[in-house]
């Protein structure tokens, strides 16, 4: 459940930074972004409130967002450290939480 | 980055001026603010259309929020006469309604 | 004031409402987040206790070990060992004992054998919990006042705060190191806004907590000054069971508690967290079982109860709690949220690191201050202000910790018989922190950062090293015993050992060094060494 929900959000944040140009640059440099905006923001938002799906399962409705607020300041941390220190590292990242997820989620429930 | 304001009733104060500015605006934020606060905690208590110890918390839950909103209209306000003018606006609706409850009782 | 504009007006008042308490803001999150884990910190400063190990037959054992000690108790409290408490704590109280919070015979027994354990006087982590809100050495009422002020006080520093902060959507995942002032900037906002509804909570519902002292006009206005009406009207809860009369009470065995206890673990995700046997030995005995954690914020974390007639271990109705109305409702989950008495471990995290978090956002804020004035300091000269905020800010912020360290190392080194050891403990942490103040007014201010925060970091790195020496094998054995509570306390310690370690290392050269840590001082010092 920790893992479902951090990866979503992790994934969430990720998308919603790239979709502002100055970490869509930090990350890809000046090749233009192949998905805009719009779209990735909408996906973002998606993610992030997917992400409140296992907390409020497994805690019920007020405990469980109020877990998804505090996993959620930890996904944030995670991505502007990465921002700033290793934005290289954040396109595998993504990929690997986001393959991660159904994964986990199928295997752990 | 400033927004200067472009009313002609706003004019730069001197260094004593700039300190009594504060001070009145510190006073009316601090205590003026809180006299308010507690009036209207008081006034909803027995205005809101609800059962007794719920208007209570409705109105004691909200007091903070007020209260805070107060010091910030205080020291955001153009002018600190404006400030204490429309605090004092504010004052009267409570002050006015306990008072008339305090006279027919 | 006048001609500032909206932005520019609330800059201000962020800066003074931050400031004037902001190294008391600081004390308080910072305790307030070691709170939240006060139980395994007073867990952890028993350290002869550290072996005990949870046994599924904990609950009969308990029982009987109370049997044993105290058999015409009018009540018994067991507390079963859980996550945050690996033993069995027991209080009784006799026939026709005043049934308070604190009254009555306590005990703490094995969560194995149920065997007493040695209590060393002290008072853990309950003095770290009470100087969160009411401060030490005065006046209850004055000292929550004085913490209910700067509790406002912060509530204005946030909202201002957010009004300031132009590009707070732009700037939310920026952070640009090795930039001096700009950089400090960067780190004081992302401590802000990445954990913003947590500060916003804990602040409000800090208020909320206060209310009925900090706002009693609308209690006073509408009930008249009769505040017990208030409450009773309000609470509608359920009376609490009142003992039976002691007229026809007919000795009669207690039943086995087990097979209740897993009646219960069946329907509770987290277990039994609490037993409790009213009248043991009689044919009126209840027994009453609590669930650990809850359900629910609405109805303030109430966590259910199951409840038995202890002779025949027929099951009896359980008082249903009233649906709390909506305003009691937004009270509930705001207050449950700050207490958190409900949490399990990964949300007690979670919020143990927000207050992490606030603390190094309150820190950062009044190292900001400094590092801003630097330069004009360099050009007009400093004045005897800049050198009081400095002191404070090492004091206030490096010493704190560091006189947590020397109420932990007290525990440890004070001899278990010593007289009034609690106090003790206590002074010790007061008097470490007044050495900090005047280490920080002594010595140049970078070497005073340097300083305190190595040694703190000595501190806290050589407690965990003491107990692996000191018998019960300390983190080795905890961990090869899966006893999570001590064991995550003396990681903890290790890790914010690491942290102080790392802001020495930052700021170890004389030169313009910029650091990201908080706790670090006066990047962009550029060669003035005060």
């Amino acid at each position: 459940m920790i893992w479902t929900s951090l990866a979503l959000e992790f994934c969430g944040l990720t998308l919603l930074a790239l979709a502002m140009e100055r970490h869509h640059e930090q990350v890809f440099g000046d090749r233009p972004a192949r998905v805009g905006p719009a779209v990735l923001k909408a996906a973002g938002w998606l993610l992030l409130i997917l992400a409140t799906l296992p907390p409020i399962a497994r805690y019920g409705p007020s405990i469980g967002l109020a877990v998804w607020v505090g996993e959620l300041t930890i996904a944030a941390l995670a991505v502007m450290l990465l921002h700033t220190y290793s934005p290289r590292l954040i396109p595998p990242l993504l990929a690997a939480a986001a393959f991660s997820t159904p994964a986990l989620a199928l295997i752990v429930g | 980055m400033s927004k200067k304001k472009s009313s002609s009733s706003v004019r730069k104060l001197s260094p004593a001026g700039h300190r009594w500015n504060v001070a009145s605006r510190t006073v009316l934020a601090v205590a003026g603010g809180y006299a308010i606060a507690a009036m209207a905690t008081a006034s909803l208590s027995l205005a809101l259309p609800l059962p007794r110890a719920q208007a209570v918390m409705a109105a004691t839950l909200f007091s903070f929020a007020l209260y805070c909103a107060l010091i910030i209209w205080a020291y955001s306000a153009g002018t600190a006469r404006r400030a204490w003018f429309v605090s004092a606006l504010l004052a009267a609706l409570p002050a006015g309604h306990l008072a008339m409850r305090w006279a027919t009782t | 004031m006048n001609g500032l504009g909206f932005r520019q007006a609330n800059s201000w008042l962020h800066t003074w409402s931050g400031l004037l308490l902001g190294w008391l803001l600081y004390a308080i999150f910072v305790t307030g987040a070691l709170s939240f884990f006060r139980d395994e910190i007073s867990f952890w400063m028993q350290p002869t206790q550290h072996a005990s190990v949870a046994h599924a037959d904990a609950p009969q054992r308990a029982v009987d070990a109370m049997q044993a000690m105290a058999p015409d108790a009018s009540l018994w409290s067991i507390t079963l060992p859980g996550p945050r408490n690996p033993t069995t704590q027991v209080r009784w109280f006799e026939q026709g004992e005043r049934r308070s919070k604190f009254g009555g015979q306590s005990v703490v027994l094995d969560g194995t054998t149920a065997q007493p354990l040695q209590v060393r006087e002290s008072r853990g982590g309950d003095f770290l919990y009470r100087f969160h809100f009411e401060l030490y050495g005065m006046p209850r009422l004055a000292a929550r006042w004085i913490v209910g002020i700067a509790t406002m006080m912060m509530l204005v520093a946030i909202i201002s705060g957010v009004i300031t902060h132009k590009k707070i959507f732009v700037d939310f995942f920026t952070f640009r190191p090795r930039k001096g002032q700009r950089s400090w900037m960067d780190v004081h906002n992302a401590l802000a806004v990445l954990a913003l509804p947590f500060h916003f909570m804990i602040t409000y519902s800090g208020l909320l907590l206060l209310m009925f002292m900090l706002m009693p006009w609308g209690v006073d206005g509408a009930y008249g000054g009769d505040r017990q009406a208030f409450f009773s009207e309000r609470g509608n809860r359920a009376a609490a069971s009142a003992p039976a009369p002691s007229t026809d009470k007919v000795p009669a065995d207690l039943i086995a508690v087990t097979p209740l206890v897993r009646q219960a673990q069946a329907m509770w995700p987290s277990g039994v967290e609490q037993i409790t046997v009213t009248d043991p030995g009689t044919s009126h005995a209840v027994i009453e079982l609590r669930e650990r954690g809850a359900g629910s914020l609405l109805d303030r974390g109430r966590s259910e109860r199951l409840l038995f007639n202890g002779a025949s271990g027929a099951p009896l109705e359980s008082p249903d709690a009233a649906k709390p109305d909506a305003f009691s409702a937004i009270y509930n989950v705001f207050s449950s949220l700050h207490l958190l008495r409900f949490a399990d471990t990964w949300l007690r995290w979670l919020f143990f690191i927000g207050g992490v978090l606030g603390s190094a956002m309150v820190a950062s804020g009044m190292v900001l201050w400094v590092v801003k004035r630097l330069p004009q300091r360099r050009k007009q000269g400093s004045h005897l202000g800049h050198r009081v905020v400095e002191g404070l800010n090492v004091a206030g912020i490096a010493g704190l910790p560091v006189a947590i360290g020397a109420y932990f190392w007290a525990n440890r080194l004070l001899p278990v018989s010593m007289q009034a050891r609690a106090d003790w403990e206590i002074k010790a942490f007061f008097l470490a922190w007044a050495a900090c103040l005047v280490h920080a007014w002594l010595r140049p201010h970078r070497k005073a950062w340097k300083e305190q925060l190595g040694i703190l970091s000595l501190l806290l790195a050589l407690l965990p090293a003491y107990d692996l020496l000191h018998g019960g094998g300390g983190l080795l054995a905890a961990l090869t015993r899966g006893s999570w509570v001590a064991a995550g306390m003396d990681i903890t310690l290790l890790a914010f050992a690491a942290l102080s370690a790392a802001g020495v290392w930052f700021l170890r050269s004389d030169r313009a060094k910029t650091s990201k840590r908080p706790a670090a001082a006066s990047e962009g010092m550029e060669g003035v060494s005060p």
